[in-house]
């Protein structure tokens, strides 16, 4: 499955800095500002470059396009949370992009600050519970999906299909993961999916209508 | 005022959630504190909060039977049946309004207005006699260090409020979610439902029979609130008894809440399943009925689930 970050990105570009999106938009540079930055501004431009990167990395035609473009957001969100450390979107998104690269090892550090600081934080959880499972350890990646599953069934869905399709890869080349725990996995997955879909009336986004009849 | 009673007042609430729960909406003049909670626990059960001593909060909300009356239809004070069964308040925290009807109270303390003064049918009775009631307490040191250690900030704590926000966080720290559907569904531990209890699940949710359909959400009563949720509606729905329209009841605890329905009518959960199956024109095999028990069970939590069969 491909993770798509385009669902939320909209959202998630952070405003009050004023380097940010509309000033600078165009690429030229608009009417400077005469107050320089503060290191939390100049953290929010690091993030929102990072994000247009991200972007370009999500859309990329080629791999190695691709990881170019991961690389220079590794870069930006380094920065952004160094500068600000409390950002916990712009250690969110460091995380992914070192998934991206490959790196399930520091994307997972990044996740654990991210979720370190907002532990509620359903896209975290969700990245995290794919990096736990790029590292084989499934019981880790389990109490993602559980802490996904009553909170947030879109996120939950999305990584029952990244454990699935995990699931898959794994009986076709196997890795460090034996196969009958990778088998056991599999099955545990294949209820999460048949409950997922019977009981979709117990999660809060599957709730019934407040009146019936 | 005592050391014991500043370090009860200044005790941070931890809630003991089942997975799956979030913490419930607590309104902000009544935050939860352990003192609080146990002069409520302690009120729950004292026949003196009635009018003639005889009757408490337990005497229809049975701790043996989750705090739902084994008796058809509860019985007030002074001896008056009431018009419904006393439902399980495990939970309650949760529940988007309370009471059968469509359109009761949305807030526990509103709620516990009425058996303390319900005159017709008398609950507990203590209209017009609230003075004298609180005056019995106030006699007995024990009340006045429990309603110290609840309300010690008051120079006179020992009031009807102070009695209602106690019984209301009381009510709220009685908290579910441990039954072996939470630990298969929520906690991932897929031995937990036993092979029937999982069909039973498949037939509960299933468009055939459409439990879930109304049965839905973490207390199978519909839409529930919680501390980022705190405005939703009370799912109503016809009745299969015929009697009109009733808020849902939550099927948490339900193999030992029996009598069912809002009048107790039937005994057993088989007589419920009769019910349904006439009124919503579905047959179950004896073996369907048997899946589909043992899922209702499965929604039984310690200490009231049956010792397994
Ligand atoms: C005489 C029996 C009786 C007594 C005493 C009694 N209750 Fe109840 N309780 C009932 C009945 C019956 C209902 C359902 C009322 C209805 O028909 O809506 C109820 C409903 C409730 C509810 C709402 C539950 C829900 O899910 O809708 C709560 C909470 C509650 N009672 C708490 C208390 C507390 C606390 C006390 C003590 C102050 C108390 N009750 C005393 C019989 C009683
Ligand atoms: C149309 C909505 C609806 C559907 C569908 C539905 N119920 Fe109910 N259920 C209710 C309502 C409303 C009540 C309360 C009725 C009353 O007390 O008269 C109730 C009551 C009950 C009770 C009694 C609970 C108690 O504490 O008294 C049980 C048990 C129950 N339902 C189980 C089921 C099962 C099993 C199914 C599927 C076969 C089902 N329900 C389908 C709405 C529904």
């Amino acid at each position: 499955m491909r993770t798509s970050l385009a669902v939320f990105l909209g959202c998630t570009l952070l405003a009050g800095t004023p380097l940010a999106l509309h000033a600078n938009g165009g690429g030229t540079m608009s009417m400077p500002s005469v107050k320089p930055e503060t290191p939390l501004e100049r953290a929010k431009s690091l993030y929102n470059e990072g994000v247009r990167l991200v972007k370009r990395g999500d859309g990329a035609k080629t791999a190695e396009k691709a990881r170019v473009a991961y690389g220079k957001a590794v870069e930006k969100f380094t920065g952004s949370t160094g500068l600000a450390p409390d950002l916990h979107e712009a250690w969110n998104y460091l995380g992914y992009s070192y998934r991206k690269l490959g790196d399930a090892a520091a994307a997972l550090d990044a996740y654990d600050r991210a979720l370190a600081l907002k532990p509620d934080y359903a896209n975290a959880i969700e990245y995290r519970g794919q990096a736990y499972l790029a590292l084989g350890r499934l019981d880790d990646a389990k109490g993602a999906y559980l802490a996904l599953y009553p909170a947030n069934a879109r996120l939950a869905d999305q990584l029952l299909a990244a454990m699935r399709d995990w699931v898959q890869s794994q009986r076709q080349s196997p890795g460090s993961v034996p196969a009958t725990a990778v088998d056991e996995f599999g099955q545990w997955v294949d209820e999460r999916a048949r409950l997922a879909t019977s009981t979709a009336s117990l999660t809060r986004e599957g709730s019934p209508a407040p009146t019936w009849q | 005022m005592s050391l014991l009673v500043a370090l009860l007042l200044a005790s941070a609430w931890q809630w003991q959630l089942g997975p799956g729960f979030a913490p419930p909406a607590i309104p902000s003049d009544n935050p939860m504190a352990a003192g609080k909670v146990s002069l409520g626990a302690r009120l729950f059960a004292e026949p003196r909060l009635s009018v003639n001593g005889t009757t408490s909060c337990a005497s229809c909300h049975d701790p043996a039977h989750a705090f739902a009356d084994p008796r058809p239809v509860s019985i007030g004070a002074t001896g008056e049946p009431l018009a419904t069964n006393a439902p399980s308040i495990v939970n309650a925290a949760w529940r988007a309004a309370y009471g059968w009807r469509p359109g009761g109270e949305t807030s526990l303390e509103q709620q516990l207005r009425r058996p303390l003064f319900n005159r017709a049918p008398v609950e507990l009775g203590i209209a017009d006699h609230e003075d004298e009631i609180l005056a019995r307490l106030a006699a007995d040191a024990t009340w006045r260090d429990a309603f110290n250690a609840a309300f010690g900030e008051d120079p006179a704590p020992i009031t009807i409020d102070h009695v209602i926000a106690a019984l209301a966080a009381y009510v709220r720290s009685l908290t579910g979610g441990r039954s072996a559907f939470d630990r298969h569904v929520f906690g991932g531990d897929h031995t937990a439902l036993g092979a029937d209890a999982r069909r039973g699940l498949d037939l509960f949710y299933s468009s055939r029979l459409g439990c879930g359909g109304c049965h839905g959400g973490l207390l199978f009563d519909g839409p529930w609130k919680d501390a980022a949720h705190p405005r939703v509606q009370a799912a109503v729905a016809q009745s299969v008894t015929g009697a009109g329209a009733f808020r849902v009841p939550s099927l948490r605890n339900v193999a030992v809440t029996a009598p069912y329905f809002h009048d107790g009518r039937a005994a057993t959960l088989d007589a419920v399943l009769d019910r349904y199956a006439e009124a919503r024109r579905f047959t179950l095999s004896p073996r369907e009925r048997a899946e589909l028990l043992a899922f209702l069970v499965a929604l039984t939590e310690p200490p009231w689930q049956p010792a397994a069969p």
